[in-house]
C-alpha cells in the first residue's frame, strides 16, 4: 500500500476517524495495528521481522538501563547492534557479499560455484533498524531512559507513516510525544493537510512525470544524445529529491496531523553553497544519525579509531581484488604518505587528517546504506572527496574571491552551481545499474554529442517537467522567505486558494499509477 | 449575576461562529476546488477544439479526406504532404505513436460516423503487435466528442473514465493534450523530422538477433473488423508494412508468418516494405524513417500503385 493509492486513501480516511474518536490505551493499539496492517499490506511475513527487533531492542534497553557494569552493559549494546545489522547484513547485503567474494576468486583465478540466495528485502529496514538502534545506543550512553511500556515501543519502532522511508526519528525525539495528550487540533490538521498535499505535489506531480523520462536515458544510455542525457540526469536530481523529500513531507505531515512532531528531513539541498551545507539539508535524518553514530565514535574531527583505518583499507583492499587495477597502488600510496606526512606536522595538520579519514569511512558506509551495489559506494565516495577537497580547498578559494572582488551574489551563485554540478555527477552513478551504464551516460555527455534540442527526444515531457520544476524551486525560494504554514492557518482565503491550486495542478500534471518511492528499496 | 450569564453567553457564541467558521472553509474549499475544476476543464476544452491536432480536426469536422491513413508511430512514416503531392487527393493521418488496433478501431469507427468514407485506407499493420494501456487514458481528452471512445475507456480504463467524471481537468493530463497544444497554431501535416539515426544507435543496431514481432489476437480482431467495416462502406483497403532499419529488419525472426497470418484472416495481401529502404542515413532509428526516407517511400508506394 504506497501513500499515493487510492487504499491508503481508504486506509487513512478509516484511521483517522477512529484515531479521534478514541484516547490513550485504545489510541495506542489503533496506531500499533494500523501500522502492522500498513506494513502487512506488502509482505506480512516480514512482521515477525520487526516483532523480533523490536523484542530484542525493547528487552536489551531495559537489560542496559538496569546494570553500571560497563563490560555487561557493552555486552548487551553488541546484542542489540549485532541482531540489528544481522538483520540488515543477510536481508540486504548477503547477496552483494558473496558475488563480491566471487568476484575475488574469480580475479584471483579460483573459480567457484557459490550460489546466491534468492533474498527478498524488507521495506524499510534500513530505516527502521536505524531507528532501533538508536535506541540502545541512545540508552548504553545514558542519554535516553528506556521504555517502560512495550505496547509505545513497538509503535514507535512501526509507526506507519514513516517506517518505510523514514525520517529517521530519534527515540530521545519520539517516545516522550506518547505520552502528552494529542487532542483534535484544527490548526495542526491544517498545517498538517497543507504538508502532504505539499508532498503529494512533488512525488505525483513531478518526481514521477520525470521518472518516465529518466528511465528511458539511464535504461539504454548508448542510444541517446548528450543534450538528451544532460537533461537525464538534471531530472534524476530533482527526481530523487522530489520523490524522498515528497515522502517525508507525506510522513510529517500525517504524524503533525496525528499530534506528533519529527524533525525536517530536507532543506532545499539544491541551494547548497557547500558540500557539508548539502548533507545539512539532504536527508538530514540520516546524515545527523551518521554524523552521531558513526563520525563521531569512529573519533570525527579529534581522533582516529581502529574503525576508520579498518574500513578504508577493507574497501580498498576488495576494489583492488575485484577490479585488478593494480595501478591504484600508487596514487593510494602518494595520497596516504601524503597524509602521514600532513598528519606529522602538528596537531592541528593531525586532527585535520583524522577528520578526512572519519568523513571518508562516513561517506563509504553511507553509501552502501542506500543499497548493495558497488555504486553506491563510489557515490558515497565520490560525496566523501568533495567533502575532503572543500575543506582543503575553500580557504584559498574564498580569498581567490575575494581578492578579484566578485559580487557576493555572483559567489554564492558559482558556490551552487558547483555543488550543483557534483551532485548530479554523482547521481549518475547513483542511478545508473552498472558502472558501465554510468561511464556511457558520461562519455556520451563528454562528447558532446548530438548536442542540440533537435536531437532530444520527448520533448513535451522536457518541457512539460520543466515548467513544474520551476514551480517547486520558485515555491521554495518563497517558502525560504515567508513561513506558508502560518499563512495557512491565518489566512483561510491563501488557504483555500493553496489547497486547490496544489490538487489541480496534480489532476493536471500527475503521473498516476501508485509508482512506488525510490527509497523504498533502500 | 446577570452581566456574567451575559458574558458567558456572548462567550459561547464567540466561540460557536468561531469554530462554525473554522468548519465553513472545508465546503468553501470543496466549492472552489470544483468550480475552479470546471472552469479549467472548459477552458481546456476550448483550447482544444481550437488546436489543428489530427484527432480534434477529426471530431471538429475538418477531417473529410480520400486517403486515410492509419498506424502506430509507424504509421506515420507515409508522410501527408508527400502523398497529396503525387496523388492530388486529400489524405488524412489517424496514425499515432504507439496506437494500438483497438483504439485505432474506436476512431476508425469515429471517422465513418462523421463522414463519408474515404477512397483508400492504408492500414500500417505492425499496431497489431503490442496493447498499449498506458496511451488509452491519453485520449480521455477526446471523450467529450465521442461515445465509442467513452465506452472503449470505460471497459478499458475504469479508473481513468470515472477519474475524468469526478476531474475534468484530469481528462487534459496527457501527452495527447500537449500535442494539441502544440498544434494550436502548427499544421499537424508536417509531422516528420530530418533527424538521422546515431551513429551509436546504427553501431548497436549491428548486433540485433531474434527479434520477434507478435500477432496479438485480441488487435488482431481488431484489425479484422476495422477491414470490414471499411470494405462495407466501399473503401479500398491497403494493409502495408513500414520499412524498418535494415539491421534491425534482418533480425525479425517471424515477420513473414505475421503477415501471413493476416493475410488469412482479412483475405487481403500485405505489401511489406519492411525492406525497402537500404540507406541507414533515411531512418531517425530502427522503427522509423525520416523525412529523406519517407519521401523515397512514397514514391516507391505511388509506383505500385498503392495510391491509385
Amino acid at each position: 500500500m504506497f501513500f499515493n493509492s487510492l487504499n491508503f486513501l481508504v486506509f487513512i480516511s478509516i484511521f483517522f476517524v477512529l484515531y479521534f474518536s478514541v484516547q490513550k490505551l485504545p489510541r495506542l493499539l489503533l496506531c500499533l495495528i494500523a501500522s502492522y496492517f500498513f506494513y502487512g499490506c506488502w509482505d506480512w511475513r516480514f512482521l515477525t521481522l520487526i516483532a523480533i527487533s523490536t523484542c530484542i531492542d525493547f528487552y536489551v534497553g531495559k537489560q542496559i538501563s538496569y546494570t553500571e557494569d560497563k563490560i555487561i552493559r557493552k555486552r548487551l549494546l553488541l546484542v542489540s547492534i549485532v541482531a540489528n545489522l544481522g538483520f540488515l547484513a543477510f536481508f540486504k547485503y548477503f547477496n552483494f557479499f558473496i558475488d563480491s567474494f566471487k568476484d575475488m576468486l574469480v580475479a584471483g583465478g579460483i573459480d567457484t560455484n557459490m550460489d546466491t540466495l534468492s533474498i527478498i528485502l524488507p521495506m524499510g529496514i534500513s530505516f527502521y533498524t536505524f531507528q532501533s538502534m538508536s535506541y540502545t545506543i541512545d540508552i548504553y550512553r545514558k542519554q535516553l531512559k528506556p521504555e517502560e511500556n512495550l505496547l509505545v515501543f513497538a509503535t514507535y519502532i512501526s509507526f506507519f507513516p514513516q517506517l518505510v522511508a523514514g525520517p529517521i526519528v530519534r527515540a530521545c525525539d519520539f517516545l516522550p510525544q506518547f505520552t502528552m495528550d494529542k487532542k483534535f487540533n484544527w490548526d495542526r490538521i491544517i498545517r498538517g493537510s497543507g504538508q502532504v498535499l505539499w508532498g503529494f505535489f512533488k512525488k505525483v506531480a513531478i518526481a514521477d512525470s520525470l521518472a518516465l523520462y529518466v528511465d528511458l536515458c539511464f535504461g539504454a544510455p548508448s542510444t541517446y544524445g548528450s543534450l538528451h542525457l544532460i537533461i537525464g540526469v538534471v531530472f534524476y536530481a530533482f527526481q530523487i529529491y522530489c520523490d524522498f523529500s515528497g515522502y517525508s513531507d507525506i510522513a510529517i505531515g500525517l504524524a503533525k496531523m496525528m499530534g506528533f512532531d519529527f524533525p525536517r528531513n530536507f532543506r532545499t539541498p539544491y541551494f547548497s553553497r557547500n558540500f557539508s551545507e548539502f548533507w545539512e539539508r539532504w536527508h538530514i535524518s540520516l546524515s545527523s544519525w551518521l554524523r552521531d553514530y558513526l563520525y563521531i565514535p569512529l573519533g570525527g574531527n579529534r581522533s582516529s579509531s581502529f574503525g576508520s583505518y579498518f574500513f578504508i583499507i577493507l574497501f580498498f583492499s576488495i576494489t583492488l581484488f575485484i577490479t585488478q587495477l593494480w595501478w591504484l597502488l600508487v596514487p593510494a600510496t602518494i595520497v596516504a604518505s601524503i597524509l602521514f606526512w600532513f598528519k606529522s606536522r602538528g596537531q592541528k595538520q593531525e586532527a585535520k587528517t583524522y577528520t578526512y579519514l572519519n568523513l571518508m569511512v562516513t561517506m563509504l558506509l553511507g553509501g552502501l546504506w542506500h543499497g548493495a551495489a558497488w555504486t553506491f559506494l563510489f557515490w558515497g565516495f565520490l560525496h566523501g572527496t568533495y567533502l575532503i577537497i572543500q575543506r582543503i580547498f575553500s580557504k584559498p578559494y574564498n580569498s581567490f574571491l575575494s581578492a578579484l572582488r566578485v559580487p557576493l551574489i555572483i559567489q554564492n551563485l558559482m558556490a551552487i552551481g558547483i555543488v550543483f554540478f557534483a551532485t548530479c555527477f554523482a547521481w549518475i552513478f547513483f542511478r545508473a545499474s552498472s558502472f558501465d551504464d554510468a561511464f556511457t551516460v558520461i562519455k556520451s555527455i563528454g562528447s558532446l554529442a548530438d548536442f542540440s534540442w533537435s536531437a532530444v527526444l520527448h520533448k513535451l515531457v522536457v518541457i512539460k517537467c520543466t515548467f513544474l520544476i520551476l514551480i517547486l524551486v520558485t515555491v521554495e525560494t518563497f517558502a525560504q522567505k515567508y513561513d506558508f504554514e502560518k499563512w495557512l492557518i491565518q489566512y483561510p482565503v491563501f488557504r483555500v486558494a493553496s489547497f486547490a491550486m496544489i490538487l489541480w495542478i496534480i489532476a493536471f500534471f500527475g503521473t498516476f499509477g501508485s509508482n512506488a518511492f525510490i527509497y523504498f528499496q533502500f | 449575576m446577570l452581566t456574567t450569564v451575559k458574558h458567558k453567553y456572548e462567550l459561547g457564541i464567540t466561540s460557536v461562529v468561531k469554530s462554525t467558521n473554522k468548519w465553513l472553509w472545508i465546503p468553501a474549499f470543496l466549492i472552489v476546488l470544483v468550480v475552479g475544476d470546471r472552469l479549467g476543464g472548459f477552458l481546456l476544452k476550448k483550447i482544444t477544439e481550437h488546436s489543428q491536432f489530427r484527432f480534434t480536426s477529426l471530431y471538429q469536422d475538418e477531417a473529410a479526406c480520400d486517403i486515410l491513413l492509419v498506424g502506430n508511430s509507424r504509421g506515420l512514416s507515409f508522410y501527408q504532404p508527400f502523398i497529396e503531392n503525387v496523388t492530388n487527393k486529400n489524405v488524412f493521418s489517424l496514425a499515432y505513436n504507439g496506437m494500438a488496433a483497438n483504439l485505432a478501431e474506436v476512431f476508425i469507427k469515429d471517422y465513418y460516423n462523421k463522414y463519408q468514407a474515404p477512397k483508400k485506407l492504408i492500414l500500417e499493420i505492425t499496431f497489431a503487435d503490442r496493447t498499449n494501456k498506458e496511451l488509452i487514458p491519453a485520449f480521455a481528452t477526446y471523450l467529450p466528442y465521442s461515445k465509442n471512445l467513452q465506452s472503449f475507456i470505460k471497459q478499458k480504463e475504469r479508473k481513468t473514465y470515472f477519474g475524468t467524471k469526478l476531474s475534468h481537468l484530469l481528462r487534459y493530463n496527457s501527452e495527447v493534450f500537449q500535442r494539441a497544444v502544440r498544434h494550436l497554431n502548427r499544421s499537424d501535416k508536417l509531422w516528420l523530422t530530418d533527424r538521422r539515426i546515431s551513429a551509436a544507435m546504427l553501431a548497436e543496431s549491428e548486433n540485433l538477433e531474434n527479434i520477434s514481432i507478435d500477432l496479438i489476437p485480441e488487435l488482431e480482431t481488431s484489425l479484422v473488423r476495422i477491414v470490414k467495416l471499411a470494405q462495407k462502406n466501399g473503401t479500398k483497403v491497403e494493409l502495408v508494412v513500414a520499412p524498418f532499419l535494415p539491421s534491425y529488419g534482418s533480425a525479425l525472426y517471424n515477420l513473414n508468418t505475421y503477415i501471413k497470418s493476416i493475410e488469412d484472416k482479412t483475405q487481403l495481401k500485405v505489401h511489406n516494405y519492411a525492406h525497402a529502404i537500404k540507406d541507414p542515413l533515411l531512418f531517425g532509428d530502427y522503427f522509423h524513417i525520416n523525412i529523406f526516407g519517407s519521401e523515397k517511400l512514397v514514391e516507391i508506394m505511388n509506383k505500385e500503385g498503392i495510391f491509385q
